[in-house]
């Protein structure tokens, strides 16, 4: 029973933690729209530009997993291998890379390191 | 090094007027199915980075206090391919400090993992000098390198250079 209160505790912790963050990000969210429609309006930028700023922001803000790695570290293992997987489960199932590697507690690890990245047409990602 | 999962990413040679010689693309295009497209990468420069060391550790009679000065990380992790973005791309990012993790806690797999790497090198290194080989080589917009040139691909040559002329006349 103490076992189940502990866990109980602690996921209830980490969960509380995450909706704390998600409120901060999606008031930074809310502020850097804000600026954007003062930039809009003092220096009267495109609207296509504007839209791609937009988008970037929404990509962005979708994508920032910042308690992800708190989240999973306090599950139990068996638990916090089946969430990694999860999480990740289109590119470990299709993925060429991916599905040679074959190692469940592998694809767990990778998929718990694993960082989205975005990069627009024209730019370079190494050079 | 870089998992993608949608859009386009190209190896281009800043030394051959940003000529292509390997697309990568992400899982959800087309073209991800054609066994010529990549689908990772980021390796290819530190597989290469190991093998120069290899060469220079051959051709030098180094002691140690040389080795160290020449394995040291910021030696071993230069870029040597170029990747641009040709259609804006979404991936999945693996840090350095995760492979060295990887290498150490899953030795199987990370074997397995920079086999991939290599051999996903040598295809990439085989394009590159295929593309070099043929980069003064006559050809129009409408062939592409890899074509060998024979009697086949100088008649193509000769049709497309038809057809643009007929295009030209509307």
């Amino acid at each position: 029973m103490i076992g189940g209160v502990v866990f109980f505790t602690s996921i209830s912790g980490a969960l509380s933690s995450i909706l704390t963050e998600q409120d901060a990000s999606n008031a930074a969210m809310s502020e850097k729209m804000l600026f954007l429609h003062k930039l809009q309006t003092q220096y009267r930028i495109s609207p296509g530009l504007s839209q791609q700023i937009k988008h970037a922001l929404n990509y962005d803000n979708k994508t920032t997993m910042v308690g992800l790695d708190d989240f999973v570290n306090s599950l139990p293992q068996h638990l916090s291998m089946d969430v990694t997987l999860a999480i990740h489960a289109k590119v470990f199932h299709h993925h060429p890379l991916m599905k040679r590697l074959k190692n469940k507690r592998l694809l767990s690890f990778l998929g718990q390191r694993l960082r989205p990245q975005f990069n627009y047409a024209g730019t370079y990602v190494y050079r | 090094m870089l998992i993608v999962t949608s859009g386009t990413n190209c190896f281009t040679a800043p030394k051959y007027h940003n000529q292509i010689f390997g697309v990568v693309t992400g899982m959800n295009t087309k073209a991800s199915f054609n066994e010529n497209t990549l689908q990772h990468f980021g390796y290819e420069d530190s597989i290469i980075n190991h093998l120069l060391l290899i060469k220079d550790i051959e051709n030098h009679e180094w002691n140690d206090f040389d080795l160290d000065k020449r394995t040291q990380t910021s030696m071993l992790s230069k870029r040597f391919f170029t990747v641009q973005c040709i259609k804006s791309t979404e991936s999945l990012s693996l840090n350095w400090p995760d492979i060295d993790i990887m290498k150490r806690d899953f030795k199987g797999a990370a074997r397995q993992f920079i086999k991939i790497q290599i051999a996903q090198t040598q295809i990439l290194l085989s394009a590159m000098m295929t593309m070099v080989r043929n980069f003064d080589k006559k050809k129009n917009i409408l062939t592409d390198y890899f074509m060998p040139e024979d009697t086949e691909n100088e008649n193509m040559l000769r049709r497309n250079q038809l057809a643009a002329k007929d295009y030209l006349k509307d």
